[in-house]
């Protein structure tokens, strides 16, 4: 169950990737949020105690994260960056390029899956990818989102999982910068009409 | 019962959240100002406790549950501490003269000062947090913390460099997380402690750590927190973030978020030493070094903006602190401490003469400075003060702390990339110059002239600063053969 859950959790990765909509793509990333609690939850009964509650801390991490950025792109229905970002065919060229070269550069760090490992470095790299092409704020949330989704796959993976305490403090960080987010995206929106970042480019020497 | 030096970091750490909280009571813009000014001292007071109990443990760290409190810490708590407080008094100065449109005074005084106080209790929780995992965790804080200060002013280039710095410093410390994930993983597993990530029991674990696996994860975590450092060539937010932040952020982002950070990488550094191979990690901080200080310099050469050249300047001493680092002998670590707190009094009073400079030249913000000397003498003395000390002129302890590093890298046998710091510091050393002399010299465009009570504030300013930065060179003569570099440097000559 828990190989099946990582591969899904990789395909939604790449869906961000291609898929243009962000309402399409703020769905997926929700969804492989979900999943990855699901992943945790999964393994539960082979784990001491402690892990429960941060299987539980990665649940409502996904509900969470998710509203925020339901209300955001709600708040903005009607901006969608421009033609010329790039096509879904060049952005999984781009994200294949990423992922492989990462993959290749980092070795092996002791999980006993190495479908795991190499699943947390796919999305790391696919969050990269994301982030250099798609232009829009909301999914350039979505790419930090989708490498911490990666993360949080590694972490509920190593033998005993991370400490409670960090995994709530990750959760906890990840819903604060993702709210700042939205602050930036809701006053990038009032003040360009737009939320096509790039629109920030200002600045230059 | 709790020792007194929990209850010493419980109020170094709770005091500035008080303030941000009692904000929420001022009644009028001038009584935000008063908390403000109040708390500030309250908040330097407590936190500078702190610090000379982490100076006095510099031999035996003093530590508890979830915090050491050594001489490092001790080092970074002073700088934290008088930058606060410096960025806490010029505060009232800034927002008289920028009032945002959409907010009234005292709904905008209490935005900025309750983001300011929040800001500096995460700044001064991450010296002497006591695992990597927690200190992890409390930088991503000043990142929330901070990213909606840099666009206090709330103007299209504002927006863009808080939403560049959110965004690369998110990316940067998720990267660091999968490195830490990476630590973690390869080391003994068991039931999750978060002791397991602890500095001392990173040090004991590290000998029976794979030293391949070690070092990539050690490689991920730096290159992750070296886009909060500013280290290029992953350094793109800090020029941005730094010319559009309030100068008091500014202050303490320069000042006093960047190297504290790195002090994170250097504890790193430390714990990991049994397990890593010496010459890759001097590779990777002399890399962020030279690199460093290769792209700052053609940026001081360039007439920027007074905030702007300031950024460059802190790309540049964040490369000499790197350099320091990499070097690893009493020399370069008494060099890399002298360094940390001669740019924290330098950036600071920099950042701050930017309030009157803009004031009296509102064109500074878009363009270098001009014939500041006629606008105001006691200005440009602020200016000078901070250009000759930033451009390492003797007596600033610049020019000292670059000298030990320099002489440290030569010590430690690093000759090519030593000559080629020197050279790099030399052409930054020029640009500075230049930079002193069109600020200062020439004519004006303007002629507003300051009143008394501005002119004497920065005089006072200047002068408080010129003493520290005297002061801060006096200790480098002793500093290399102390306890506290003895403790950090782990008896390396």
């Amino acid at each position: 169950m828990t190989t099946a859950l990582i591969w899904i959790i990789i395909a939604l990765g790449l869906g961000c990737v291609v898929m243009r909509r962000r309402s399409v793509v703020v769905a997926l990333v929700g969804i492989q949020a979900l999943c990855v609690a699901a992943l945790a939850v999964a393994l539960v009964p082979s784990r001491p105690s402690e892990f429960l509650p941060a299987a539980l801390t990665l649940v409502a991490r996904a509900v969470v994260v998710a509203v925020l950025l339901v209300i955001a792109i709600r708040r903005t229905r009607h901006s969608l960056p421009g033609g010329d970002e790039v096509v879904p065919s060049s952005r999984l060229v781009i994200a294949g390029v990423i992922i492989a070269a990462l993959v290749v550069l980092v070795p092996s760090f002791g999980l006993a899956s190495h479908l795991a490992e190499h699943g947390a470095v796919v999305l790391v790299a696919t969050g990269l990818a994301l982030l250099v092409t798609r232009r829009a704020t909301v999914m350039q949330v979505v790419a930090l989102l989708v490498a911490e989704n990666g993360i949080a796959v590694a972490a509920v993976s190593v033998p005993g999982g991370l400490p409670v305490v960090v995994e709530l403090g990750v959760a906890f960080d990840l819903v604060l910068v993702v709210t700042v987010a939205i602050v930036f995206h809701d006053r990038i929106f009032g003040m360009f009409g737009t939320t096509d970042t790039r629109m920030l480019r200002g600045l230059r020497d | 019962m709790t020792s007194p030096i929990t209850i010493a970091v419980l109020a170094a750490l709770v005091a500035p959240l008080i303030v941000s909280a009692a904000m929420a009571a001022a009644r009028g813009a001038r009584q935000a100002d008063t908390i403000n000014r109040a708390g500030g001292v309250v908040c330097a007071a407590a936190i500078s406790v702190l610090a000379v109990i982490g100076i006095a443990h510099a031999r035996v760290p003093a530590t508890g549950p979830w915090y050491v409190v050594d001489g490092p810490a001790g080092v970074f708590l002073v700088v934290i501490a008088g930058v606060g407080l410096l960025s806490a008094l010029i505060s009232p100065a800034y927002l008289h003269d920028h009032r945002r449109a959409h907010t009234g005074a005292l709904r905008s005084r209490q935005l900025y000062y309750a983001g300011l106080y929040v800001f500096w209790a995460a700044l001064v929780a991450v010296p002497i947090v006591n695992n990597l995992g927690v200190a992890w965790l409390v930088v991503e804080a000043t990142t929330a913390a901070s990213a909606l200060m840099v666009a206090f002013a709330d103007t299209h280039n504002a927006l863009e460099a808080g939403w560049k710095y959110l965004v690369l410093t998110s990316v940067g410390l998720t990267v660091a997380l999968l490195g830490i994930v990476m630590l973690y993983a390869s080391g003994p597993h068991g039931a999750a402690t978060l002791t397991a990530l602890d500095w001392s029991s990173l040090a004991h674990a590290a000998p029976h750590l794979d030293s391949a696996t070690t070092l990539a994860a050690f490689c991920v975590i730096v290159a992750g927190l070296a886009t909060k450092i500013g280290w290029a060539p992953v350094h793109n937010w800090l020029p941005d973030a730094h010319s559009e932040a309030p100068p008091p952020v500014s202050a303490l982002l320069s000042a006093a978020l960047l190297p504290t950070v790195a002090l994170i990488v250097w504890r790193l550094d430390i714990a990991l030493r049994a397990a890593l191979d010496p010459a890759a990690v001097r590779a990777v901080f002399i890399g962020f070094g030279l690199l460093s200080l290769a792209i700052a310099v053609p940026f001081l050469w360039k007439a920027l903006a007074w905030k702007r050249f300031l950024a460059y300047s802190s790309l540049e001493h964040m490369g000499v602190i790197a350099f320091g680092i990499g070097i690893d002998n009493k020399w370069a670590t008494a060099g890399v401490l002298i360094h940390v707190v001669g740019h924290a009094v330098a950036k600071a009073l920099g950042f701050s003469m930017a309030i009157p400079l803009l004031r009296y030249q509102p064109g500074a913000s878009q363009r270098a400075p001009q014939g500041v000397a006629r606008t105001s003498r006691h200005l440009a003395v602020g200016m000078g003060v901070s250009l000759l000390a930033l451009g390492a002129v003797p007596p600033s302890p610049l020019f000292f702390s670059e000298a030990l590093i320099l002489f440290g890298g030569f010590a430690a046998g690093q000759i090519v990339v030593t000559t080629v710091a020197a050279g790099l510091l030399a052409l930054g050393f020029i640009g500075i110059a230049q930079m002193t002399v069109g600020a200062l010299a020439g004519s004006a465009p303007d002629r507003r002239r300051p009143g008394v009570r501005t002119a004497l504030w920065i005089s006072g300013l200047a002068s408080a600063c010129g003493v520290a930065l005297v002061a801060v060179a006096a200790v480098a003569y002793a500093l290399p053969y102390s306890t506290l570099v003895a403790m950090i440097s782990g008896g390396r000559t």
